[in-house]
């Protein structure tokens, strides 16, 4: 026989109740007020007739009657004939997934993580099953659940406890979201094995920082019965500051940079500085700007250039508790230069000459710097992006064989501006461009008798710096003398500007991988009133643009996300310096960590900053209810042996509910009930004959 | 009274048959109005006085004396002075102006009663008899009540309403926690200097030791001292029903007691108590009596004056007093 609730077998206690209340002392029921008790001494008790029991009949009725409402009240119930035995064990399926995102890089969180991640698997019981995740802006399996033929559990656990203590926190962002997501797929495909039968858990270990992505869990509805349990660890830093650099507009090189500090919610401390970070030698004696930023806020703060020839690779903040994401990388903007060649009859230092005026406009400025020389070599043609641009400037009549130079030049990627100082070079250099074909040299025979510039293309790169009403006023320039062309009717280039009498100004035309411009007319001031005027030089500057476009980097790269690779990059430098060859030729995706990477080309270098996310810089802690607010049941599904004796609960709950034993000595509690009534109602009358007018003492025996 | 025999009790005259029944205390008690009480006691006993050939108190005789410069000439017997031409001054019993106290117990223990009054309505109608009874006589009576302080005090008078008020005082219900005879001694020894009578109603249930001090003290003053002690007939033979927690009326001490194992104790305890305070009486030459409550109060007091006067008139012959007026009462 076995007892639903055996607790109540505990009344059986109550049997002893009014034997030992009335052995161990009888106390006088009334009190009795004295005028004095200075005669008196207290009296023992003495023994009477009253301390025996001399009902004993009654005693065990009532004793029974005790002693069958205990039983009934612990429900008992007979197992032997329906014992059958229950559904084999089911383990959990349990998944661990493991925060490896760059914010459990502070403190000792990665330890608490591999502590926590030892004691969830060692406190797994034998039916359980287990695999091992890590994620942060992925989801990435470790250890899979074992297919019970070539691993058995205990060895796979082995393994994920060996296998955690060889992973590390990198520096990804943190997309819990996608993860969950993921790790229920896997639940669902096959890895997922008899996935209906078995109990399923996911057991995360992260820190839970305010910046992890959960956007993902919005889209669907978490299965109920996917219990998530959240095993959080948590830091014991100060608080946490991060940093990173504003991207101006129109920044010069000269300027200061504008670097936003944000000091995260709840930190302590306040004071921070800002200083430049160089890859190879200390800072020295770079600026260190102080900045104030309270728990919760952000500033922006101005940092002088560096000062100094080599250029820094990030700015770095000090002053906070987590270092990991106190340096933003910025990618050193290497200096651009252009080589021009002049090819020319003219002296540099003849004002009414146009070498005079192509020296004085390009000239070295801030952030590049330009040469003229005058010997053309066939072969340097400069690739797209190159650090170094080639220009060739001609404006002389040339021979056969330099003319096949140019054109060999100009069609295998070369850049040509065509200035043609007389009627004779025109002529000569007509070749160059054959979508044109010279007619004549027109010249002016007074100074009211000019060409203006018209149907000035704006939208080339070339005039579009001139594009607002401001700026696009040409009709300052006079062109006196200049040479007519007419177009040809298959020509492939097009006028960028035209002059008002007809003809092309600036004609344009790709040949090739190359580009030729021709100017019909020259900025002599004698011939026009071009290099005297505002336009000139920013012509000039639109014009080495056009040769050697501005090396845009892309900004605001983060960790993990992939990098477009340019023309000709085959290997990339990590940021530790490792050498790596690009397999994909389209994008480089193995940005894993900060830093500079360098990509290489044949004859350039590109540097690229990737940095930390910003989310990962939030750590303070989010509620856990987040997650039940997206929908995710929090909780954990008990252990086997848990359950199992709960189903053993169950089952002796429904077998007492079968029997209903309880029914029956409830029936016979009633029924010594009445007898005991009876029985003592009829000792009371014998009693009360027996002793007269005396008080009946028959009760006191066992009640 | 039986049991308790007093010395007053022991010599006690026999009184006539129809005394002997007294008036019943229960009936006694059913008078509310305590000084009608007090009135139905002492016309009770003073027939029985009347009829006793010892006619009491008066302003007696005691001799002359031949008259020397200095007396007062207003003492001088002129019929003598006549017959004899000598000058002759009376001398009297000074039995004029009794003061007399009654130092009422009104603890917790006198609201103790067996009966269907206790101990405090039997002590406050026996004090107010003899209020009543040394009013008619035109004697001061002053009033004491006391438990373990005084509680009332009325200075001894004769005076219209001085009696009302007397029996107005006694009226008060016993509070007290404790019964310390010596207070009320202490204080009339203190406030009274002339002497007088002094009357004790307690059960004397408590320590004794202070007691005989201030009995001494104020018999040395000259006082007399009568102390009636006043039982309830349970407490006399432990008559407590049934084994009971016994609660100590004025502590509030429990214990357990069974009458039937701690009676014989009580009564021996009891006795030596009785007899010490009986000692102490005759040691003080204090006039001592028990009166039990269920012994009519008339007889009680009968007897007790009755012994008195018999004291009394040895007293006055062992003690001449001091001369007064002629007329013996002013």
């Amino acid at each position: 026989m076995s007892f639903l609730a055996p607790l109540y077998l505990l009344g059986l206690g109550a049997i002893s109740l009014p034997i030992v209340l009335h052995l161990i002392r009888r106390m006088p029921k009334g009190r009795y007020a004295f005028s004095s008790l200075m005669f008196l001494a207290p009296s023992p008790p003495r023994l009477t007739r009253r301390s025996r029991i001399d009902q004993w009949l009654l005693l065990l009725l009532r004793a029974l009657a005790i002693t069958l409402l205990a039983l009934a009240f612990s429900r008992p119930f007979w197992r032997a004939f329906a014992d059958a035995p229950g559904p084999l064990q089911q383990g959990r399926q349990v998944a661990l997934l493991v925060d490896t995102s760059a914010s459990m890089r502070r403190g000792d969180l990665w330890e608490q993580a591999v502590a926590r991640v030892r004691r969830v698997v060692e406190g797994l019981e034998d039916p359980d099953t287990v695999a091992l995740f890590t994620y942060d802006s992925q989801l990435r399996p470790v250890v899979m659940w074992p297919d019970g033929l070539s691993v058995s559990e205990s060895a796979n656990r082995a393994i994920i406890l060996q296998r955690i203590q060889q992973e590390q926190p990198r520096w990804e962002a943190t997309d819990l979201g996608q993860a969950l997501l993921a790790v229920g797929d896997y639940f669902e495909q096959g890895n997922g094995r008899a996935a209906r039968e078995t109990h399923r858990q996911i057991v995360v270990v992260t820190d839970f920082q305010r910046g992890t992505d959960l956007t993902a869990l919005q889209r669907v509805a978490w299965p109920e019965d996917l219990p998530v349990a959240l095993e959080t660890v948590s830091s014991a830093d100060q608080g946490n500051a991060t940093l990173r650099v504003v991207p101006a507009e129109d920044e010069s090189p000269s300027d200061p940079v504008r670097v936003r500090v944000t000091n995260e919610q709840g930190s302590v401390n306040d004071q921070f500085h800002v200083d430049w970070v160089f890859a190879d030698s200390p800072a020295g004696d770079q600026p260190r700007v102080p900045v104030y930023v309270p728990a919760g806020q952000s500033r922006v703060v101005r940092v002088p250039p560096s000062r100094g020839q080599q250029m820094p690779t990030g700015v770095r903040l000090t002053g906070d508790d987590c270092p990991f994401d106190n340096t933003w990388h910025v990618a050193p903007v290497p200096r651009r230069s252009w080589l021009v060649v002049y090819l020319g009859r003219d002296q540099a230092d003849d004002p009414d000459q146009l070498s005079y005026y192509l020296h004085r406009a390009l000239t070295d400025a801030p952030g590049y710097d330009v040469k003229i020389v005058e010997q053309f070599e066939k072969d340097r043609v400069a690739a797209p992006g190159a650090p170094v641009g080639h220009l060739v400037v001609v404006s002389r009549p040339v021979d056969e064989a330099m003319l096949d130079d140019l054109m060999d030049y100009v069609t295998g990627g070369g850049f040509v501006l065509v200035v043609p100082d007389s009627d004779e070079a025109a002529r000569n250099l007509a070749p160059l461009t054959p979508g044109l074909r010279y007619r004549e040299a027109e010249s002016s025979t007074s100074d009211d008798d000019y060409a203006l510039l018209a149907d000035v293309d704006y939208d080339h790169p070339l005039f579009a710096p001139f594009q607002g009403v401001r700026f696009g006023d040409f009709t300052k320039i006079h062109f006196w003398n200049r040479w007519v062309y007419d177009v040809e009717p298959d020509a492939t280039g097009r006028p960028l500007a035209r002059f008002d009498r007809g003809g092309p100004a600036l004609w344009h035309e790709t040949l090739g991988d190359g580009q030729m411009l021709l100017l019909a007319g020259t900025w002599r001031p004698r011939d026009s009133q071009l290099a005297l005027s505002t336009k000139f030089v920013p012509l000039l500057d639109g014009l080495l643009e056009l040769v050697a476009p501005r090396m845009v980097t892309p900004g605001d790269l983060r960790v993990g996300d992939p990098v477009a690779l340019r023309e000709g990059e085959k290997q990339v430098v990590l940021p530790d310096g490792t050498l790596v060859e690009v397999v994909d030729d389209q994008w480089y995706r193995d940005t894993r960590e900060p830093g500079i990477y360098q990509f290489l080309s044949a004859n350039m270098t590109r540097p690229v900053a990737i940095n930390l996310a910003r989310t990962e810089s939030q750590t303070s802690a989010l509620p856990r209810e987040r997650l039940e607010q997206l929908g995710v049941t929090l909780g954990s599904v008990p252990p086997p042996s848990v359950t199992e004796a709960h189903l053993r609960q169950l089952r002796a709950t429904e077998l007492e509910n079968q029997q209903k034993g309880w029914r029956w000595l409830l029936l016979t509690v009633c029924g010594l009930l009445v007898i005991e009534t009876w029985w003592a109602g009829r000792q009371a009358r014998h009693g009360m004959k027996s002793l007269g007018a005396q008080v009946p003492q028959n009760d006191g025996s066992a009640s | 009274m039986s049991n308790s025999s007093s010395e007053i009790g022991s010599d006690r005259p026999s009184p006539s048959p129809e005394r002997v029944a007294g008036i019943d205390p229960l009936t006694l008690m059913r008078i509310r109005n305590l000084e009608f009480r007090a009135k139905v006691v002492v016309d009770g006993f003073l027939s029985g006085l009347h009829r006793s050939p010892h006619h009491g108190f008066s302003v007696e005789f005691s001799e002359y004396r031949q008259y020397s410069p200095g007396d007062d000439p207003r003492y001088l017997d002129w019929r003598l002075f006549a017959r004899t031409d000598r000058y002759y001054v009376k001398r009297f019993q000074d039995e004029t102006n009794l003061r007399c106290y009654l130092l009422v117990d009104l603890s917790r223990s006198m609201a103790y009663g067996s009966l269907p009054y206790d101990k405090a309505e039997y002590a406050r109608t026996a004090a107010a008899t003899l209020a009543y009874f040394l009013s008619l006589q035109r004697d001061a009576v002053g009033l004491v009540t006391f438990d373990e302080r005084i509680r009332d005090y009325l200075p001894a008078r004769y005076r219209a309403g001085h009696i009302h008020r007397l029996m107005l005082a006694l009226e008060q219900s016993p509070t007290g926690k404790a019964t310390r005879l010596e207070i009320p001694l202490e204080q009339v020894a203190s406030t009274v200097r002339k002497r007088g009578l002094v009357i004790l109603l307690s059960d004397c249930l408590a320590q004794l030791d202070s007691l005989e001090t201030h009995l001494g003290y104020l018999r040395s003053q000259g006082h007399e001292v009568i102390l009636l002690r006043v039982l309830d007939p349970a407490e006399i033979s432990l008559s407590i029903p049934h084994p009971a927690l016994v609660e100590d009326l004025e502590t509030g001490r429990t214990f357990y007691v069974d009458p039937d194992s701690a009676r014989a104790e009580y009564e021996q305890r009891f006795r030596e108590h009785a007899s010490r305070l009986r000692r102490i009486c005759l040691a003080w030459d204090v006039d001592f009596a028990s009166l039990v409550t269920d012994q009519p109060l008339d007889m009680s007091l009968f007897e007790l004056l009755h012994a008195r006067w018999r004291r009394g008139r040895k007293m006055v012959s062992r003690k001449p007093s001091g001369v007064s007026a002629a007329g013996g009462r002013r």
